[in-house]
């Protein structure tokens, strides 16, 4: 009974169906990197099968063979060969795709090319993050099926009717320049000066001073009143700043904004800034940036220690000053500069009294330096003695 | 015994029977109610006589259009294209595309253009609009004998499907292209 039952409807829906004919597309050979090439067979398939949803898709060793006679051909060029095979299989429509492997994702690259008007009928990019290779053939099913997705229908294959749309644009600016399919059309508001079939796909580009580009895809029909109240979006930028070490006062153009780390919020792109970061200890960091380049540099801004001078004295004077064991001058002298906070060994000598010796931290009682007082050596014993001083740290 | 068993399988007819008429009923409501799309021409990719790649669908300009399909290498299609440019002259209004779609058996790819138009050149005729392309081609479009000339509306349509040149053929073309 259901043997009768499929027969008789094959027979009613065979006259329907046979006459809705799809157009016929060649799939060239996947392109693939080296980590896909034992799936590559695998995943043309699942291309090709999403992609004939809309299409008769030709895939395989009948294309390959026949991309390859192409080739063989003398004089063969690109153009010459991707048409000999859209006669061969009686069809416009050439795709070309790829799969990339980028990082942990995947990079699907379908383009359907039209082969006579030499129009792109359909480009697209699908990412599959984090797919395992398993799912990147479903993937593959998909991205078929997205490209194969009815687009506009080919400007030059018929006339424009004469009945088309104009459309308005309006973005509240003044100063927007309005691109339609790569050619400026003029400044908004605007109506355009062509009119458009109903369904036709427009690439729409607006360019305002001060506004981040705006581009997208307008199926002409669809919507046609959202162009009127268009919202751009403004060039604004947040920057994170840090320093090395912390809680530095951050200063942006003489104004105070807080401590680091902070966020500096609504900074237009492509504007320069100055940056100020002072803190007790510190060299104070200035530095000029341009918003939006290179940004990431100032998540980590160093701080440089304050560097200091030191003033050696010592009662009696003329006596020679060794920093780190190296001859540095005699007191009464001006050392340095040193960066705050290192550590020094300072020892002052002079004939007939002990040497002074000290550990010394820069930047800390400084002052003790200027008052050394050198001991005259035991006349008795005649031996030196070293007059240590606690360190000063 | 042999009662029961008969009166068993009249039981098990009849149901089918009614299933059956069920099934025919719901056919036919569907049939009814199931717009036909009208049927538009396949298209043909191929080369024009100058070598540059074109197809059918470009060729045609919403106007009433006559496809004839033809070989270098079938008698009836040579006597029919001196007709068909008689009419083309005639019937200015509406569209000719001479579709060459034959695989050349030497090179198993479609004829070459010039090669084609050796052959018109010897028969000194000019096709003003032609396509070449292959036997699958041609079969796609569901032409199985040649010449077959088709007679499409403005909008597409496939009015009328006519296999090889009749009188009865020639006297329908030209009804057609009168009207």
């Amino acid at each position: 009974m259901m043997r009768n039952l499929a027969l008789i409807l094959c027979l009613i829906f065979a006259p329907v169906t046979g006459a809705i004919a799809k157009d016929v597309l060649v799939l060239l050979p996947l392109n693939v990197d080296k980590s896909l090439e034992a799936e590559a067979a695998l995943l043309g398939t699942a291309l090709q099968q999403g992609l004939s949803n809309r299409f008769d898709v030709f895939y395989g060793p009948a294309v390959e063979s026949k991309l390859e006679e192409e080739y063989s051909k003398e004089g063969c060029t690109a153009q010459s060969c991707a048409q000999g095979l859209a006669v061969a299989f009686n069809g416009e429509l050439i795709a070309d795709s790829s799969v990339q492997k980028l990082d942990d994702s995947y990079v699907v690259q379908v383009q359907i090319n039209n082969i006579i008007s030499g129009r792109i009928e359909k480009s697209l990019i699908e990412i599959c993050t984090a797919c395992s290779k398993l799912s990147l053939i479903s993937f593959m099913k998909q991205a078929g099926r997205k490209a194969a997705e009815t687009d506009s229908p080919d400007p030059t294959l018929a006339p424009p009717a004469p009945s088309g749309r104009r459309l308005e644009i309006n973005t509240g600016s003044f100063d927007t320049q309005v691109y339609i399919d790569g050619t400026d059309i003029g400044r908004a508001p605007l109506t355009t000066p062509m009119s458009y079939r109903d369904g036709t796909r427009l690439d729409i580009r607006l360019a305002t001073p001060g506004y981040q580009d705006l581009q997208f895809s307008h199926i002409v029909g669809r919507n046609d009143a959202q162009l009127k109240n268009i919202n751009l979006v403004r060039n604004l930028r947040d920057l994170d700043i840090a320093s090395k070490p912390r809680r530095s006062e951050l200063f942006v153009d003489g104004q105070r904004i807080g401590t680091t780390p902070s966020r500096v919020k609504g900074l237009e792109l492509g504007s320069s800034i100055t940056l100020e970061l002072r803190k007790d200890g510190y060299e104070t960091l200035r530095l000029t940036h341009t918003v939006g380049r290179n940004d990431d540099r100032l998540q980590e801004l160093k701080l440089i220690k304050q560097k200091a001078k030191l003033y050696i004295d010592s009662q009696p004077r003329g006596g020679k000053i060794y920093v780190n064991r190296r001859f540095v001058g005699e007191t009464p002298a001006e050392i340095g500069p040193y960066e705050g906070g290192k550590k020094l060994r300072i020892r002052v000598t002079r004939e007939g009294y002990d040497d002074y010796e000290s550990r010394h931290q820069v930047g800390r009682r400084d002052d003790e330096l200027s008052q050394i007082r050198l001991r005259a050596q035991d006349s008795q014993t005649g031996e030196k003695q070293k007059i240590r001083v606690p360190m000063g740290f | 015994m042999m009662k029961q068993s008969l009166t068993k399988l009249s039981r098990h007819w009849r149901k089918n029977f009614n299933t059956l008429c069920l099934i025919f009923s719901f056919a036919i409501l569907l049939a009814g109610t199931t717009p036909v799309k009208a049927q538009s021409f396949q298209n043909i990719v191929g080369f024009d006589q100058n070598g540059k790649i074109t197809s059918l669908r470009r060729s045609f300009k919403n106007r009433k259009t006559l496809i004839n399909f033809w070989w270098v290498k079938c008698s009836p299609c040579k006597q029919e294209l001196p007709d068909l440019l008689a009419k083309e002259k005639k019937y200015p209004k509406a569209d000719f595309i001479y579709v060459h779609a034959e695989t050349n058996p030497a090179t198993k790819a479609a004829y070459k253009p010039e090669v084609v138009q050796q052959f018109l050149d010897q028969l000194n005729i000019t096709l003003p609009q032609m396509i070449i392309g292959n036997t699958k081609a041609r079969l796609s479009a569901g032409v199985e004998a040649l010449p077959t000339t088709l007679l499409v509306s403005p909008e597409g349509k496939v009015d009328q499907t006519l296999v090889g040149f009749t009188p009865a053929n020639t006297a329908a073309i030209e009804q057609w292209l009168a009207q």
